[in-house]
């Protein structure tokens, strides 16, 4: 009886390739198109398809959670951070150490280390941080060629750079 | 008559079926099983100990990496019982989306279950790829509410982190129907399988006595035909509101349990329909200061989890960090009958009975 199954299973199989290849064809202009890929969990979107990754990227959703960034106030260029060190003590992992120098409204940071390789992207740093000093990137490719996992205050700051936000929280619903 | 010697072989720690590192010394009188004993460990990171030397908050995006595959649930029954240990109230908001969560861990969960359940069956990777792609989805909706597909770290002491975003609500009503169709699409496909019903049925076999006598929870004991889910028997959140039933099975073998899988996966998006419609709108959290100081004194507060009973056990000494932070995993005590079900049956079978459990390794060991 054990025959009879298989054929059974393979015409399953072969339905469905079919079916994949049917349904590209009744919707010609291909999702292969691009911007075709710009809503990721869209269930109208049929098709033979696959990102090429390299060349094409998804786009991460607003809240994703990757490197962390410095931001720099608007009018002064000058990091918001005021080595506080509410973010150290909030990370469950000691990813971050911090120096500054100056007392009260004058305290700058000087120094800020952050260590991308055993950073878990929780976020609890930034939930934690009352001066719109820092803020998760939607950074996801961290992977380096050398041991450099350790992020200075300029690289944090040239990540801010890139993204160009002056406020946290934005896409959560949160700003302070 | 042929004399024959038992031998003693390793199954594992690295084995393709064996869902992590696990590993199996099994007694085979030439294939049959005569004795089992479940080594496990290698994953052992001591996160019990770690989370005791942090705060309550810190101590959440640990509970993700319980079981990674339903980091929500642990989230969820982590935040229960700091609750219940520091008497926090959660707004109603909060409630409706850590039960719409929940449900839809469960549904990840169990996608992955049956998926894998085949895998190990010799389906490779084909109805694993089905499930991965509406799996895939649902965690699309969670890295747009949490930020993250697995590592959620959303749901916390006092509500959740943030609100849903605008999207999120629209996206999920639009994708309840299609999971709909994805359940009955796997059971008209799978359920009468041939090869798969000479390979499950009769295999595994756990009576309902032994079953509660080794505390299993979850849809292996329902499927031995025990009627108990957390949600009925001491309802928490706001289950008591929803309207879903407890399915059972009467066999108590591999095919019931699969079959039991997807009649949960049913009720799990019957809840969500209800959810769906019935969110309020308001806050979605209680200030909780970071560095809470709960009370002295102990909880324990248990929740459903896809695999199983999950619970929490909580001692504060008063300071900012728990005293004692005890996690009871349904992965581990599930595993604890293998031997149980496993003697008798041949090598190929342990495969199939240690999918139909359905454990996480890093649940086993944590």
């Amino acid at each position: 009886m054990y025959g009879k199954g298989i054929v059974k299973g393979l015409w399953v199989t072969l339905k469905h390739i079919w079916g994949t290849y049917a349904k590209d064809i009744k919707r010609f202009p291909r999702r292969y198109a691009p911007g075709g890929i710009a809503k990721r969990t869209d269930y109208d979107l049929y098709g033979l398809f696959t990102l090429q990754y390299p060349e094409e990227r998804y786009e991460m959703f607003p809240r994703f959670r990757g490197a962390l960034m410095h931001l720099r106030n608007p009018e002064t260029g000058e990091p918001n951070c005021t080595a506080c060190g509410a973010c150290e003590r909030a990370c469950p992992h000691g990813v971050i150490s911090l120096e500054g120098e100056g007392k009260g409204k004058d305290r700058k940071v000087t120094a800020y280390r952050y260590d991308l390789g055993r950073c878990i992207f929780c976020r609890l740093c930034v939930e934690s941080c009352n001066f719109n000093a820092i803020e998760l990137s939607r950074e996801y490719e961290l992977s380096r060629y050398k041991k450099d996992f350790i992020l200075e205050l300029d690289d944090l700051l040239k990540i801010g750079d890139k993204y160009g936000i002056h406020k946290t929280g934005e896409a959560w619903g949160v700003t302070e | 008559m042929l004399k024959t010697e038992t031998i003693t072989i390793n199954m594992g720690p690295q084995h393709p079926s064996t869902h992590g590192v696990f590993r199996m010394v099994l007694t085979l009188n030439g294939e049959t099983i005569v004795d089992l004993k479940p080594m496990f460990g290698y994953l052992h990171r001591g996160l019990e100990k770690t989370s005791e030397s942090r705060t309550y908050l810190q101590a959440v995006p640990f509970t993700d990496r319980l079981d990674y595959i339903c980091s929500m649930s642990n989230n969820f029954a982590y935040a229960v019982a700091v609750e219940k240990l520091a008497g926090i109230e959660v707004p109603l908001r909060a409630e409706y989306i850590r039960v719409i969560m929940a449900e839809l861990t469960r549904l990840v969960n169990h996608m992955l279950a049956v998926g894998f359940l085949f895998n190990d069956l010799g389906a490779w990777y084909t109805p694993v790829v089905y499930a991965f792609r509406e799996r895939e989805r649902i965690l699309d909706l969670f890295e747009m509410a949490s930020g993250s597909r697995m590592m959620c770290n959303y749901i916390r002491p006092g509500g959740v982190a943030a609100d849903l975003p605008a999207e999120f609500l629209p996206q999920l009503r639009k994708m309840i129907p299609h999971l709909e169709n994805f359940v009955r699409e796997i059971r008209f496909y799978l359920s009468d399988n041939e090869i798969f019903k000479a390979r499950a049925v009769g295999v595994g076999f756990l009576p309902a006595d032994m079953a509660v006598a080794y505390s299993i929870t979850g849809p292996v004991l329902r499927a031995s035909g025990v009627k108990y889910d957390v949600r009925k028997a001491e309802p928490y959140s706001i289950y008591d509101q929803f309207d879903f039933d407890v399915p059972t099975q009467v066999a108590g073998d591999v095919y019931a349990r699969y079959l039991q899988r997807l009649d949960e996966m049913d009720e799990s998006l019957k809840i969500l329909r209800q959810a769906v419609e019935r969110i309020p709108e308001g806050e979605y959290a209680t200030k909780v200061p970071s560095r809470l100081r709960p009370p002295k004194g102990e909880a324990y507060a248990r929740i459903e989890a896809p695999k199983g009973e999950l619970g929490f056990y909580l001692v504060s000494d008063g300071s900012p960090n728990p005293y004692r932070w005890r996690n009871r995993p349904p992965s581990l005590i599930n595993l604890s009958a293998l031997r149980e079900m496993c003697l008798g049956h041949k090598v190929a079978d342990v495969v199939t009975i240690l999918g139909s459990i359905d454990i996480t390794l890093a649940d086993v060991d944590r």
